[in-house]
């Protein structure tokens, strides 16, 4: 689970997150969404342990980060936005080093597993700066999913990934939530989010607007139509234009 | 999930088990393993096979200079050269420290965007990124240490023992580098503002001792190089001085193994004790990584509070990006540039990529002010030695080594730094020609600066006269964008990434430097037999006039030649196997 409360982070004089809380259990997957720059990828680099929080708590999977950060990322994994790889490693290099790091136990024969479901085995052997935008991402979540972390933290998965990737994309991240995974997943696709999500963060200008269950969105916001509208009406004050319109 | 509680290690521990280590010690060896095939392909390619030439004949040259050259040469004090192994390793490291606190970025511990998400998101510790960035050094500092032994084999009584002792003292130099760069992020503006201060006036101390005790034992007028031979003793001089001893007592142990006479008891004493500094050094590097972890997190904390408290006490509290719709100073002075300049579409595309370079130069005037002040101040030097005309051409010489070595990397503001943006630049609507203009122009006119600084104040305290001042200052000039176009020219043709290391950029960096030097020897051979080819056809003021407009004319003709090759080379530069791996 993720237990986060008063979360606030300040680069030089901007405060970029400011003080969100929220509390997701396993299980639960959670779109965070918000416009560019409200602070979804500081948050989820806080969550990581890449960067410190500068004030508030944050506890995943029973570890507090301020006490044990390195059995945190342990319990979790973080995949970004364009995920940057090692330009000298190959596919199969990349999870067999993740494989040894989280101490995965039959790491090959899974990595195997993984890389069939992503459509990457031919590239076992490919380098790393071979492969394209897609495959970079798929094969970073491909080492996010060798460590079977308790915590799922994935920056904007969907961009450059092909119809068929988007889609077994989605359908392994409810399977990881069925099996006790708590995911967050970023993305400004809403509608390609909005059904696998049982939660939803709406954040703007670094402070959290929204944390609840998705059906409590519309009530809050006075929508009734898609995520796109209560979206819309969260982060602006106002019925998305497709709304409008209609 | 399957998470190993069991092997969960207590927080309080700051080092993570043997096992762990083990496994960088395998991705170390798993990309070194790819780095060298790839180097090897890289190599066999039509389009580096010049490059893998040049190598092998520099390996080649140095094995032979060595054997052939430096063997027979006479050995040198075994206490002099203790003195500067320990005594140059702190000078180096006064020199990185000066470097890192007038730099504005420090980057955490080097590591990359891949390292910093897979093994800073992975579950291990600061203390093992501290260590597998160190193993990452080993194998480039073992090389450099076969390099410097080749140099100083003749000059030991036991060439292993050079070597471990020259291996852990560049490692150590490394690691105290890595440390700088760690505490150096940690104060914020007003600390690091004192910080620098503090720094710079040691480095500028220590190069006042090197000059004042130049002055002292090198009479006036003396031959060019007693000055070179005098200087080299003056930098020994400030390396052999009590406080830098002090200073450098982590490297005692290793410079004094390095001139052991024998395998006795004592030496195996210092053996150890070179060794032991490895571990000590990455223990402070790993202690010092936490201070500065901490530090800035405490820092962090309090700008909140404060923060929080201003916005209390004031209005709201402003979260969002701080955004400045005011035009810009270069927009300003661009609306200022005459209509006529501005009707040619080139000049419009010139003026658009110098405007950004500007912005860099000016976040980076405080770094590049600091970084060409010495050199200034080096090249004036010869005017404190007297005499009536060799000051003159020691300022010549040193500002043409100015140009050639020290203004390309001090003025890294063009295609060097932007190897990342290489898709951008192509992309725009800008013409190869007035893409290489605009990218020069910055780095060009400062350098320009540099050199008529130097030559209006030498020429004005020697009284040279409008003849000298025209020929130096017109050929130096175009050595200036002669040096520029062909170090982006040679970046286009081998791009690097701007923080590379490792052999092949030393390599590199050798290269260049030989090239440059067989520029300036070939530059000053035709020049001299210009002169003589004028003086015996011609006399009086038409030799005069002859020799100043040949020389200018093929120093001219050589720069254009040299942009019109970086032009091509930049109009040849493919995004797509070109652009080096990170």
């Amino acid at each position: 689970m993720i237990d986060v409360d008063g979360l606030s982070k300040l680069y030089e004089n901007h405060l970029a997150v400011d003080a969100i809380s929220f509390r997701l259990h396993p299980g639960q997957i959670c779109g965070l969404v918000g416009p560019n720059g409200a602070g979804k990828t500081t948050t989820m680099r806080c969550l990581a342990g890449l960067i410190p929080a500068t004030a508030g708590e944050i506890n995943i999977a029973g570890i507090d980060v301020t006490t044990d950060a390195t059995e945190l990322k342990r319990r979790l994994t973080y995949v970004p936005d364009d995920p940057p790889l090692f330009d000298d490693l190959t596919v199969g290099e990349h999870l067999e080093f993740i494989g040894r790091i989280y101490d995965v136990e039959d790491a090959m024969t899974r990595a195997s597993e993984l890389l069939n479901q992503f459509d990457l085995a031919t590239k076992y052997q490919a380098g790393a700066t071979t492969l394209s935008r897609g495959m970079r991402q798929k094969l970073a979540v491909c080492c996010a999913y060798l460590a079977s972390p308790q915590v799922l933290l994935l920056d904007e998965p969907l961009t450059g990934l092909d119809p068929p990737g988007i889609r077994t994309l989605l359908d392994s991240i409810r399977r990881r939530a069925e099996d006790g995974a708590t995911v967050i997943i970023s993305s400004h696709l809403l509608a390609m989010i909005q059904d696998v999500c049982s939660h939803l963060l709406v954040m703007k200008r670094g402070e959290a607007v929204f944390f609840g269950h998705k059906s409590e969105l519309n009530q809050t916001f006075g929508t009734t139509g898609s995520l796109e509208e209560a979206y819309f009406a969260a982060t602006t004050g106002q019925a998305s234009p497709a709304a409008g319109a209609s | 999930m399957n998470v190993a509680a069991s092997r969960v290690i207590p927080d309080h521990a700051a080092w993570d088990g043997l096992n762990r280590h083990l496994n960088l010690v395998r991705l170390t060896w798993d990309r070194s393993s790819f780095r060298t095939r790839r180097a090897i392909d890289r190599m066999r390619s039509p389009r580096r096979i010049v490059a893998t030439l040049l190598s092998i004949g520099f390996f080649a040259m140095h094995a032979l200079v060595g054997v052939m050259i430096l063997s027979s040469r006479s050995p040198a004090d075994p206490d002099r050269l203790r003195l500067w192994l320990s005594g140059g390793m702190v000078l180096y490291a006064i020199y990185h420290t000066t470097k890192c606190v007038w730099t504005t970025t420090q980057s955490d511990l080097q590591l990359t965007a891949a390292e910093s998400l897979w093994l800073g998101g992975g579950p291990l510790r600061r203390s093992s990124l501290a260590v597998y960035q160190l193993g990452d050094l080993v194998v480039a500092s073992l090389m450099k240490s076969v390099l410097l032994a080749v140099v100083l084999y003749v000059d030991v009584p036991h060439v292993s023992l050079l070597l471990i002792a020259v291996f852990v003292s560049l490692l150590m130099l490394e690691t105290t580098r890595l440390m700088v760069g760690r505490v150096v992020s940690a104060f914020d503006h007003g600390h690091a503002r004192r910080l620098r201060i503090g720094v710079s006036l040691i480095a500028a101390s220590g190069v006042a001792f090197v000059v004042a005790r130049l002055a002292e034992r090198t009479p006036n007028g003396s031959a060019e190089i007693v000055y070179v031979v005098n200087g080299f003793r003056s930098v020994g001089d400030l390396a052999s001085l009590p406080i830098v001893q002090w200073l450098s007592f982590p490297w005692i142990c290793a410079s004094r193994l390095a001139v052991a006479e024998d395998f006795g008891a004592s030496t195996g004493l210092l053996s150890a004790g070179t060794l032991s500094m490895l571990p000590l050094t990455v223990l402070t590097l790993v202690c010092v990584d936490r201070w500065t972890v901490g530090r800035s997190h405490a820092k962090e904390k309090e700008k909140l509070a404060s923060l929080r408290q201003n916005t209390e006490s004031n209005s709201t509290f402003a979260t969002g990006p701080i955004t400045d719709s005011a035009p810009s100073r270069f927009h300003q002075w661009q609306e200022r540039i005459p209509t006529c300049l501005t009707r040619s579409r080139f000049i419009r595309q010139w003026i658009a990529t110098t405007g950004r370079q500007a912005i860099s130069i000016r976040r980076y005037r405080g770094e590049i002010a600091v970084t060409l002040s010495l050199p200034t101040l080096l090249c004036l030097s010869p005017l404190a030695s007297g005499g009536e005309r060799q000051p003159w051409f020691f300022v010549i010489g040193g500002v043409a080594m100015c140009t050639l070595l020290l203004a390309p990397p001090a003025l890294r503001l063009d295609f060097r730094r932007d190897l990342k943006r290489m898709s951008l630049l192509r992309s725009l609507p800008v013409s190869p020609a007035a893409m290489v203009l605009g990218q020069l122009t910055l780095p060009i006119l400062i350098t320009w600066l540099f050199q008529a600084t130097v030559l209006l104040t030498a020429a004005s305290v020697l009284r040279t006269g409008w003849y000298q001042a025209i020929l130096w200052s017109g050929s130096l000039a175009a050595l200036a964008v002669f040096t520029f176009a062909m170090e982006n020219g040679l970046f286009l043709i081998y791009p690097h990434h701007e923080k590379a290391q490792g052999l092949a950029m030393m390599i590199r960096t050798k290269l260049t430097f030989l090239g440059k030097v067989t520029v300036l020897a070939i530059a000053v051979a035709v020049m001299c037999a210009w002169g003589v080819a004028t003086k015996s056809a011609l006399s009086g003021a038409w030799q005069q006039m002859a020799f100043l407009l040949g020389t200018l004319a093929a120093a001219w003709g050589m720069a254009f030649a040299a942009l019109g090759l970086t032009t091509r080379a930049w109009r040849r530069y493919d995004i797509s196997v070109d652009a080096p791996p990170e």
